[in-house]
């Protein structure tokens, strides 16, 4: 008989990792979400936010969870080009001339359809926003403050001033469209490919699918638009959102 | 004596221009041809318009197109094809033998294309090979044990639910339109069908495990893909057999493989 370990490799293996590690981002993006909504409270708010988070056990969580985060998006990666292009052009070498769509039931369409293309690019912009916030000091010169004598990177100056950039706003906001339609499919999908889903429970998984697209891809939307549009207000000294 | 009414002349019907995937045999090349029928009235089926073809085409000296069909009333799982880029036609919970001419409007172009996925070779014209299917059961879509004569009714308990569970994945024919509609040509609707027909009943049971395993491995041996859960398997499916019988498949091989 077939280990776990080995089924994890079958058909079906592949859609508990996809399953699991994507519903594991899913949780990253609701607290990282959270976190960000930390800007509208203003500068100090966030670098403490920022802080509390890179400190945190002696600052080895921060490693602890970039690690773990990592390797769900590797595995979440590898095994959606494994599903979407590798297995499925192997599957049916010669496609059809007319595609159509049975209605009904079906749940066949853009976002389904899309899963590895909207990935792609929210791996792309992963990358990107990396390299623009978490490794600017990398790139280019960056403000620090001081705080108990030491030398801290001003986060919040770094991710106000990327915000003031329309052509960044432009990208962040069609990246989150997409990732909308991600989650749109993806996290109803997960469920199902995991086993957890009856007849019962499918219709509640798909709402609250859409449910976390909307709130997730407009939330992650939101902070790049405001900050943008009263860019005078987050970028006093004080920072945040004055009324 | 009123004069002798004149009989009621024979319906003209109407044309269709059709687009059908013809092909010599096996790994020969292919390609969709045009071909024109006249004289179809709505309540034929989709079958019979195609045997008007073909004798039309018979006439004229030319082959005519191959294509699967036994029990014409939606039973046997023979018939296929996919029309206009729908497994089983526009018709939901329908064989392509029950699919009516009335669904087409008078006058449109049909498109017509064998199933495909590399587990189903087309042989020729419409004609695929779904033994693969026959693979899938035979590695353990069976009861393995002796069960003598039919026992007394009832004398096994089935809870309704079960009951209920059981007979709906037992309705499947076994056509293959769920792979020929996913979208990554994946079995894993047929599969489930076949595994929670027998998971849900208690003589199911002693082989549950076992049979979960090898029937998905089977699967994945013969090359269909891996199921993205699109649900156009479901919509197509002439049984209507739904894609919660996949996640009750993935259960079974998740304890099958963590507690074997
Ligand atoms: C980084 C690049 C990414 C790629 C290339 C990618 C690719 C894919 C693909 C191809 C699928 C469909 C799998 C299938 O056909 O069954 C999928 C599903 C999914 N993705 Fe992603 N994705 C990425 C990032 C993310 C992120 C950041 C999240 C969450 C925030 C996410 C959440 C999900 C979920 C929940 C599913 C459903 C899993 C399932 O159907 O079992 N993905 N992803
Ligand atoms: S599950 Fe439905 S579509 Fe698939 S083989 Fe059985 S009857 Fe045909
Ligand atoms: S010919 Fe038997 S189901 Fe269509």
């Amino acid at each position: 008989m077939t280990t776990f370990t080995g089924a994890l490799r079958s058909s079906l293996g592949k859609k508990y990792l996809m399953g699991f590690t994507g519903l594991i981002w899913v949780g990253f993006a609701i607290g990282h979400l959270i976190g960000n909504l930390l800007l509208l409270a203003g500068r100090e708010a966030f670098n403490g936010y920022a802080l509390f988070l890179e400190t945190l056990g002696h600052g080895a969580g921060i490693y602890v969870a970039e690690a773990f985060l990592l390797m769900a998006i590797g595995i979440h990666i590898w095994n959606g080009i494994s599903v979407a292009l590798v297995d499925k052009s192997a599957a049916r070498p010669i496609g059809y001339e007319v595609t159509g769509n049975a209605g009904g039931r079906s749940r066949k369409g853009a976002a389904s359809q899309g899963m590895i293309w909207t990935g792609l690019a929210i791996l792309g912009f992963l990358i990107f926003h990396l390299i623009t916030f978490k490794f600017a000091y990398l790139f280019g010169h960056v403000e620090h403050y001081t705080l108990n004598g030491e030398q801290h990177v001003d986060l919040y100056g770094v991710v106000v001033e990327r915000f003031s950039q329309a052509w960044y706003v432009g990208i962040y906001t069609v990246v989150m469209l997409l990732f909308g339609m991600h989650l749109k499919h993806g996290v109803w999908s997960a469920f199902q490919s995991l086993g957890l889903l009856n007849k019962k429970t499918t219709p509640l998984a798909v709402q609250l699918a859409w449910v976390l697209a909307v709130l997730l891809s407009i939330g992650f939307l939101f902070l790049p638009v405001t900050i943008f549009a009263m860019n005078e207000s987050f970028a006093t000294p004080a920072g945040g959102l004055h009324l | 004596m009123s004069k002798e009414e004149p009989i009621a002349k024979k319906p003209q019907g109407s044309r269709y221009t059709l687009r059908v995937w013809r092909q010599a045999g096996k790994d020969k090349a292919g390609g969709l041809q045009t071909y024109t029928v006249n004289g179809i009235i709505p309540n034929m089926s989709f079958l019979e318009m195609l045997d008007v073809l073909n004798e039309q085409l018979v006439k004229e000296g030319k082959e005519a197109i191959a294509f699967d069909s036994d029990c014409r009333e939606g039973i046997c799982g023979m018939c296929s094809l996919v029309i206009d880029g729908v497994a089983h036609g526009p018709h939901a919970g329908c064989t392509t033998c029950s699919v009516r001419m009335r669904d087409f409007p008078a006058g449109s172009t049909i498109t017509i294309e064998p199933f495909r996925a590399r587990a189903f070779p087309v042989i020729k014209d419409l004609v695929v090979d779904r033994s693969s299917f026959d693979q899938i059961i035979a590695a353990g879509g069976y009861v393995s044990v002796n069960t003598g004569a039919a026992p007394d009714a009832n004398c096994i308990p089935v809870g309704k639910e079960a009951a209920d569970k059981a007979m709906d994945a037992a309705a499947c024919i076994g056509c293959g339109a769920c792979v020929a509609a996913c979208p990554n040509a994946s079995a894993s609707l047929f599969t489930a069908a076949k595994i929670t027909q027998l998971a849900m009943l208690p003589q199911g049971q002693p082989e549950r495990k076992k049979r979960v395993v090898a029937m998905v491995e089977e699967m994945d041996r013969l090359g269909f893909g891996d199921c993205s859960n699109h649900g156009e398997c479901e919509a197509v499916c002439p049984k209507e057999i739904g894609i919660n019988h996949i996640a009750q498949m993935r259960r079974d091989y998740l304890m099958a493989t963590l507690a074997p």
